[in-house]
């Protein structure tokens, strides 16, 4: 009796004996590999319409600096009169009259 | 790729290195994971994690031990976190059952079936890894990865972390108390 136990308890350790290793699931890969992805910081996914608003407003803010630029230059330069309006300057300065001559 | 490519590629998180770091170990991590858990979707959420767990920390993985007793210690160590989780679970259902509530206590008679075992041994071998539950968790780890996983003892010493008679004395210790589980098992269910 002792002997038949002792046979079942030696057949039992042998049952694994030529256990084929259990093969992982093709699916699997997939899933870690979400899994990695999960761990990653979360990219930052720009919309075409966050793009286009983007590029209107540094469209914006370039012309808005253009303008600026242009208002300043046009404010410092001297100011250019005509010919005729400096002459006519001129002689009321010094004569105290004004040219109503027409050359 | 060789071994110090593959790791390199790794660390770069070259997807092409993880696609051949599955190839060439997932099915080593499912069949630790599944023979020790004896849950096919715990082994392969197992799988899942030790993956995770590369990609994470492949950046400090230090030359002096290979990729594959590093890869088996990370398994090792997740399989060890989830049987003490079990085991808390499996302490608390039967602290629910002593007051009346019908919880069964899961996994009170042999019922895993290793895919792997051939089909006159499918019995036997159910019984043997119903013991191989019952054994403490560094035996159980030892006896998996020595008589299932196929390691050498200087392997399982690697993967365990301990030394090559430690792990002689855990295989020692492992076959004389699976003798007496299943003296205890075949007595009761004769």
């Amino acid at each position: 009796m002792i002997k038949r136990n002792e046979e079942i308890i030696d057949h039992t350790l042998n049952s694994i004996t030529d256990i084929k290793r259990a093969q992982a699931s093709p699916f699997l890969y997939g899933r870690a590999m979400e899994r990695m992805k999960q761990q990653l910081p979360a990219p930052v996914y720009y919309t075409g319409k966050v793009v286009i608003q983007f590029a209107l407003a540094a469209i914006l803010l370039v012309s808005l600096n253009l303008v600026s630029v242009r208002l300043l230059k046009s404010q410092h330069k001297p100011q250019q009169l005509s010919e005729e309006a400096e002459l006519q300057r001129m002689a009321q300065e010094y004569f105290g009259f004004e040219n109503n001559n027409t050359y | 790729m060789k071994e110090k490519e593959l790791i390199t590629a790794l660390s770069e998180g070259r997807e092409e290195a993880y696609k051949e770091l599955f190839n060439l170990f997932s099915d080593r991590i499912y069949n630790t994971a599944l023979s020790v858990l004896q849950h096919q979707e715990d082994a392969e959420d197992i799988t899942q994690e030790v993956f995770v767990e590369i990609y994470r920390s492949v950046k400090n993985f230090r030359h002096d031990a290979s990729l594959s007793t590093w890869i088996y210690k990370v398994t090792v160590s997740k399989c060890t976190d989830h049987l003490k989780k079990n085991k808390a679970k499996k302490r608390f259902a039967f602290i629910t059952s002593l007051f009346g509530n019908d919880n069964d206590l899961q996994h009170d008679k042999p019922h895993f079936e290793h895919p792997g075992v051939l089909l006159e041994q499918k019995e036997h071998s159910k019984v043997l890894f119903f013991a191989l539950l019952k054994l403490p968790n560094n035996q159980q780890m030892a006896y998996t990865l020595a008589k299932i996983e196929g390691l050498s003892y200087a392997e399982v010493a690697s993967a365990l972390g301990i030394s090559v008679p430690a792990v002689e004395s855990l295989m020692f210790r492992a076959n004389e108390n699976l003798r007496h589980l299943l003296s205890i098992y075949y007595k009761k269910n004769k």
